[in-house]
């Protein structure tokens, strides 16, 4: 077929200009698909399936990620953001962990992780919390928001 | 006609009908009875060796009776998954279901659906949050405390809770939180427990009225990042047994107020391991609680062959720990095939078992009397292999349970 | 149903084909096949993704598809043994009238899902693959697949591939799996 076609008068220049543009299309095509490590790595591979790219989550299902730094502000909450079973239970080490929630706090808060009081989690910290897990994780955060919202029968 | 007397309407009906065909053939016999209209079997009563396939095309959960290979009756399902939970004491078949109002779409509506075991058919339904959770295996979705009263069903949204409904009363109770934690396992009658992502279990305490009273988080029994435990552990008595991907057991004793977890101990030795057997299926595990044996479905193969169909049986005592028994398994797409052709047994039956591929057995389960039998379904042949659960001898084929049959349950005494 | 046309023999020759072709592409090589080989090859099959099972895999394909993607020759991505399908369990989209990275008409993705890593044999990379299911219609029915390459049990949900991934999606009818990069795997 392309014989017949291209037989009828089509010069090597115009073969090296379709194979030009051939070319030129196959480089505008899908992106190479990029490399994920670190941190970032961590949080597509145990995070990312629920709390998604965006860290939008689910509705009434998957709470946002949308400024969860708040949570940083009492000791408890700090405290919670590790002993939460999405942190608590991902295959990391502490170490991993704590990079991976910095990661996080930069991705989805930047303004608080960017504030000077900011203090990143250490690895120690994330395994004093580790240790004790939360019983009824979803009790604890509702009196930790109750607490963040101000009201003082949220605490304890 | 309303005051005409019984023995003239009699009568004239006698006038009006043609004589009988009197010395016409003798050769003939009697015609046959007439039937009556209308009439809706009973189901036969619970019986052992009564066992259930679900199948998540055709949408329900289908009762046979491996004695003689008759279909017994069946529930209707909706979408999602299908385990039924058996009350012998109630005499009433739970079944939690999920319906969409335009059959794939519309509203979602889960209900708790109450069979009468006597006659199959739904007597009442309870609403429950539209929350349950769908899982293939169909395994530890939801379970019937030990009494009987409270039903619980683990829901994913995806985030988990959990469901409590009072059956005897027929009234959902409530929900409980429990994230983190996944799948429910009956621990008393007012006690269920849960795996928690980390290895450990929650296990949740209920008052008279079904809500929570209390809830207990322990240490992590198994290793979760080197050697998971399946979630398809089976009952006997107080204790509950995990099987790990490698092939250690792990006992949970549920008795006290705190689960108790004994020494671990393999089912394989070293060669055993060695020749690469390993456990897999969808239900790998069954255990015949009054002898205490316990019977995994076994294959040779590599890591993440968990799912893999069981190419043998290997049973096992529970106080000695020891392998007592090996059961092959037989082909049962030969045998699927060799139904087809109308020719169950024979020559035919011979030749396909040995030219097709075996396809394995995907789930096993085994009936608690004292003459029990031992099922193997093969989901790609849709054919259920029975056998004698103490001698091992093979007893005989079901052939046609389903077309995707999924959860395989022997759950009359 | 519109099934009644055929005759049964013929729909269960079918099953029964369809069932063996699975069989050989799924379990054969590596069990049955080796198991007869004997004590020689015990070891070798101890190893996943051996050579067996892809040549017999090719062999139970139709008509093998021609290269796409990344980087090669990746093989079919209908077929259950296509590297990005190390891990799923379901009905493989591009059988059912989408691809392996798309939904088929009609239906909705889950945006909620788990995410995995599979290994390309065509350039050796670790791909991170995202699971999604397609929602709202009934099962395709369609080049069912079940590979488990570090799944685990549905207490580890982000880790489970028997798990409907439809449940937070609009409606949790399930339909079929997608499989779909994300990117890269890389050691920092």
């Amino acid at each position: 077929m392309a014989r017949r076609a291209g037989g009828g008068g089509r010069t090597p220049a115009a073969w090296a200009v379709a194979a030009a543009l051939l070319l030129a299309a196959a480089a505008a095509g899908p992106a190479a698909a990029e490399a994920i490590s670190g941190p970032r790595l961590d949080y597509v591979l145990h995070c990312m399936g629920c709390h998604l790219e965006d860290g939008g989550g689910a509705p009434e299902s998957v709470p946002t990620l949308e400024g969860f730094g708040r949570f940083l502000q009492i000791p408890d909450g700090r405290a919670y953001l590790v002993r939460v079973p999405g942190s608590a239970h991902a295959p990391l080490d502490d170490a991993a962990l704590a990079a991976l929630l910095n990661w996080m706090l930069v991705r989805f808060d930047p303004t608080r992780a960017r504030a000077p009081e900011f203090r990143p989690y250490e690895a120690a910290e994330v395994t004093r919390y580790r240790a004790v897990p939360l019983a009824d994780a979803d009790a604890e955060r509702r009196r930790l928001l109750r607490v963040l919202d101000g009201d003082p029968s949220g605490d304890r | 006609m309303r005051r005409m007397p019984a023995a003239i309407l009699v009568l004239s009906f006698a006038v009006l009908l043609p004589p009988p065909p009197s010395g016409a053939d003798p050769e003939r016999p009697e015609p046959l009875p007439a039937d009556a209209l209308g009439v809706i079997l009973p189901a036969p009563p619970p019986a052992p060796h009564q066992v259930w396939v679900a199948d998540f095309v055709l949408e329900r959960t289908a009762g046979f009776d491996a004695n003689d290979g008759r279909l017994l009756g069946m529930l209707s399902a909706g979408v999602g998954t299908i385990a039924p939970l058996f009350s012998q004491a109630r005499g009433e078949i739970y079944l939690p279901e999920t319906y969409y109002s335009r059959g794939s779409r519309g509203t979602r509506t889960d209900v708790v659906t109450i069979y009468d075991a006597a006659t199959l058919a739904p007597e009442a339904e309870v609403v429950v949050p539209p929350k349950r959770a769908d899982v293939v295996h169909a395994m530890a979705l939801s379970t019937l405390l030990d009494d009987g009263r409270f039903l619980a069903i683990a829901n994913f949204t995806p985030a988990t809770s959990v469901t409590i409904v009072d059956v005897e009363e027929r009234r959902l109770v409530g929900e409980i939180a429990t994230a983190g934690c996944h799948l429910v396992y009956a621990a008393g009658p007012r006690r269920f427990f849960m795996i928690c992502g980390d290895g450990s279990l929650l296990q949740v305490t209920l008052d008279e009225a079904g809500h929570e009273q209390a809830r207990i988080r322990t240490p992590p029994f198994f290793a979760i990042l080197e050697d998971p435990v399946t979630e398809k552990a089976v009952r006997r008595g107080d204790e509950w047994i995990f099987v790990s991907f490698d092939g250690l057991v792990h006992s949970v004793d549920v008795a006290g107020e705190t689960p108790r977890f004994a020494e671990p101990w393999s089912l394989l030795d070293e060669a055993d391991r060695g020749a690469s057997w390993r456990i897999g299926g969808v239900q790998h595990l069954a255990v015949h609680e009054a002898s205490g044996r316990l019977y995994s479905l076994m294959h040779r193969g590599g890591p993440d062959e968990h799912k893999v169909p069981g190419t043998e049986i290997w049973v096992y005592d529970l106080e000695t720990r020891r392998r007592v028994q090996t059961i092959g398994i037989r082909n049962l797409l030969g045998a699927f095939l060799a139904q087809q052709t109308g020719t169950p047994g024979g020559a035919l039956l011979w030749l396909l078992e040995r030219v097709v591929p075996n396809p394995g057995v995907d789930s096993i389960a085994v009936s608690q009397d004292a003459d029990p039998r031992l099922f193997g379904l093969s989901r790609s042949a849709g054919t259920v292999a029975v056998w004698d659960a103490r001698s091992g001898e093979f007893l005989r084929y079901l052939e046609n349970v389903g077309i995707a049959p999924g959860a395989l349950q022997a759950p009359w005494r | 149903m519109s099934r009644s046309e055929t005759p049964s023999w013929e729909r269960h020759l079918d099953r029964w084909a369809e069932a063996a072709a699975r069989q050989l592409a799924r379990g054969l090589s590596r069990r049955s096949l080796l198991g007869r080989l004997g004590a020689t090859l015990a070891g070798a099959a101890a190893l996943p993704l051996l050579p067996v099972s892809r040549v017999s895999a090719a062999s139970s394909d139709p008509a093998p598809a021609a290269p796409e993607g990344l980087d090669g020759p990746e093989g079919d991505p209908s077929s259950c043994q296509y590297w990005r399908h190390c891990a799923i369990d379901g009905f493989l989209c591009s059988c059912c009238g989408g691809s392996h990275t798309a939904c088929p008409p009609g239906t909705v993705m889950s945006p909620v899902t788990w995410i995995g890593t599979c290994r390309n044999p065509a350039d050796g990379r670790q791909y991170v693959i995202s699971y999604n299911d397609c929602c709202g219609k009934h099962l395709c029915g369609r080049c069912l697949c079940n590979r488990n390459e570090g799944d685990r049990p549905a207490y580890l949900p982000p880790k489970s591939n028997d798990i409907n991934w439809c449940a937070s999606a609009p409606s949790t009818v399930y339909h079929c799996s997608t499989a779909i990069v994300l990117g890269v795997a890389t050691e920092s």
